[in-house]
């Protein structure tokens, strides 16, 4: 067996509101190998974020609730530890950086502050050394003139430099795996590739794990080790990249690849998937993704698919991997 | 920081100059010729008209203003027509009443609005809100001098644990603070409850979680500070309300205040005296409001330091 630092097993996460019970994360299972990065893909309201949450323990609550499943982080069940350990697990054994660099630092603590705070709460360390680890952050992830910087509000950077900033933030106690959450959604194309590069050095630098999502194929293709897709609150495909790259099987994934904006070209039209991701609340009652599938048959429309193996390490929700679809 | 200080000094110079334009003017145009009502019906017209002279009032208008304007600020407000001494004089001891009265209200209502505020906020939802939050309505919306006499009625008369007149020891200022301070505890906790609210939601607090950051150091380091913009903006307006505004209460409690000294002053048509009250009500709103803006910087960097990077 590998070694995997995180290990999800059929989680359920479901939000309870006036339309019942809303399947936001549906049986999803997936690892993570020490060292690796796992990127989780698919489009917009796919469950991706609500996926990663669940990880950290910090899925909307009381709204959103665990109904099934297992997160086992180092071998502990996220699930099922009390408030007390997950707050000692927050920050120290895993960390999070979010979409939002503009909204996702305090605006009334200075950038030192927020970084000091982390070593702080979780080692015991003094405040001259807690100073010296923040200063040494900030100068690792590239932030120039680090002394002022420290003393710096959010407000004064650019969002590029606060996502460096959230980073310093994150790994400043060394976790064992790092969730990033769109972490370039917001950003400049330019200042995206580098944050994109930095977060591939520290990883080689630190060793840490990292769980990678977004709604971006070419991201995914630069970063991830292994791959899951996302789509309404399941996964429909999941592989190594490289495989998943050279056989996309299932449609939604295809369509994904196929969105790919051309690298220095101009975009003329793209290739996108037409339709959208369905409501939680109006989840067809077939396939989820038969609505705007160009293969869907009868079947699809009225049956759930289950995931199935299609080749070695390659998961697939499709009927079209399963066998006596040719004769349809 | 000092500019943004400076601009503030400023403006409100020029608000103090602007209300005591309009002051003096409406003041000077509003029926009742107080020489008339201080000689007396059967007064000759000579006789008035001498007293006029002797008072300044037969000047053309705008010289009255300036010089009006230039002894007070010489520290001169001029002479009560009623009672011939210093309007200054007057104005200074009846502030230390009100002045002391207004600040143990406030006192009261910052700890109790803020606290309520904090706890309601952070038990949404549960019976600690709907029962704090009840009782703010109600704080709000009771008049404070109906408050005022309730509480003469039951701690002063029934229980016999306060006097309920006068203002000769601290014990004195219970009750009339409780009174005074009761609607501006209640505004105050519902501005930090719901700002309170408003922070939670903010994506630098679900950082702060996923940092490890738990408990009252969540609430207080990362929320509090954030939600207390707003609350210095109504905090700030309610000190200039309750220092001004403590008329009814220094009446029901027979205190000897600018209130009630102001309101005296009105009903004899004391010009000198009301002109003093009103522009010491315009000072002191304008200084609380300056203060409120030096919060602010203090607060919050983003006013303190400036815009910065963008992007
Ligand atoms: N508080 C909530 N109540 C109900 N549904 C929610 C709530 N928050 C998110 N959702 C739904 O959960 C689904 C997954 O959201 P999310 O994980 O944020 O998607 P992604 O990160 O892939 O864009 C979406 O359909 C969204 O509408
Ligand atoms: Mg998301």
């Amino acid at each position: 067996m590998s070694d995997n630092i995180l290990q999800v097993r059929d989680l359920c996460m479901s939000f309870f509101n006036k339309h019942g019970e809303l399947p936001a994360v549906n049986h999803v299972s997936f690892d993570v190998e020490r060292g690796k990065t796992l990127g989780i893909v698919g489009e917009s309201g796919c469950g991706k974020s609500m996926t990663s949450l669940c990880v950290m323990g910090l899925y909307p609550q009381p709204q959103g609730k665990i109904v099934g499943g297992s997160i086992l982080f180092q071998g502990r069940d996220m699930t099922k530890l009390p408030p007390r350990e997950l707050h000692k697990i927050r920050g120290k054994g895993m960390a999070m950086i979010f979409q939002e660099p503009m909204t996702s630092l305090n605006p009334v603590l200075t950038i030192g502050d927020q970084i000091m705070e982390t070593i702080r709460l979780h080692e015991h360390v003094s405040r001259q050394e807690a100073k010296r680890r923040a200063m040494e952050m900030i100068a690792m992830v590239g932030i120039p003139m680090p002394e002022k910087i420290f003393a710096s509000c959010p407000h004064q950077l650019s969002g590029g430099m606060r996502q460096r900033a959230m980073i310093a933030m994150a790994l400043s106690c060394d976790p064992e795996l790092l969730i990033c959450d769109e972490p370039t959604t917001a950003l400049d194309v330019t200042v995206q590739s580098q944050i994109l590069s930095l977060i591939n050095r520290l990883k080689a630098q630190t060793g840490t794990s990292v769980m990678l999502i977004t709604h971006d194929m070419g991201v995914i293709n630069e970063m991830a080790d292994t791959v899951i897709v996302m789509y309404a609150g399941q996964i429909v495909e999941q592989a190594a990249t490289a495989d998943l790259f050279a056989h996309p099987t299932h449609p939604y994934t295809s369509g994904l690849i196929q969105s790919i904006p051309p690298l220095n070209r101009e975009v003329e039209e793209l290739n996108v998937i037409p339709g959208s991701v369905p409501m939680l609340y109006e989840l067809p009652k077939g396939c989820l993704f038969a609505p705007r599938c160009p293969y869907a048959t009868a079947r699809c429309a009225a049956e759930r698919p289950d995931i199935v193996t299609a080749s070695e390490g390659h998961q697939v929700r499709c009927f079209r991997c399963m066998p006596g679809w040719e004769g349809q | 920081m000092s500019r943004y200080l400076l601009g503030r000094v400023f403006q409100a110079v020029g608000v103090i100059l602007a209300i005591s334009l309009i002051t003096f003017f409406i003041l000077n145009v509003i029926p009742g010729d107080p020489v008339q009502l201080m000689m007396g019906e059967f007064a000759t017209p000579e006789a008035i008209a001498q007293v006029r002279a002797q008072m300044g009032l037969d000047q053309p208008i705008y010289k009255q203003y300036f010089g009006w304007l230039g002894n007070m600020l010489r520290g001169d407000f001029g002479v009560s027509y009623f009672q011939h001494r210093p309007v200054l004089d007057m104005l200074l001891n009846s502030f230390g009443y009100t002045a002391r009265l207004a600040v143990f209200a406030y006192v009261l209502a910052l700890v109790f609005g803020l606290v309520f505020g904090i706890l309601a906020a952070v038990f949404h939802n549960k019976f600690l809100d709907r029962l704090l939050m009840t009782l703010s309505i109600a704080g709000v919306s009771a008049p404070n001098f109906w408050v005022a006499i309730i509480l003469q009625i039951y701690f002063g008369l029934t229980l016999k644990w306060f006097p309920i007149s006068g203002a000769k020891a601290f014990n004195y200022y219970v009750l009339p603070a409780v009174a005074l301070g009761t609607r501006y505890a209640a505004s105050i906790s519902r501005i930090t409850r719901t700002s309170m609210l408003e922070v939670t939601k903010q994506d630098y607090m679900r950082t702060a979680s996923a940092k490890g950051v738990h408990g009252w150091m969540l609430v207080m380091k990362h929320a509090f500070r954030n939600a207390l913009i707003p609350v210095v903006t109504v905090a700030g307006t309610d000190l200039g309300n309750i220092l001004t505004g403590s008329m009814l209460i220094e009446t029901v409690f027979t205190i000897d205040g600018i209130g009630k000294l102001m309101v005296d002053a009105i009903n004899q048509r004391d010009l000198p005296l009301v002109q003093g009250g009103v522009m010491y009500i315009a000072v002191i709103c304008v200084v609380i409001y300056l203060l409120v803006d030096i919060l602010y910087a203090v607060i919050d960097p983003r006013i303190r330091l400036g815009g910065g990077a963008e992007g």
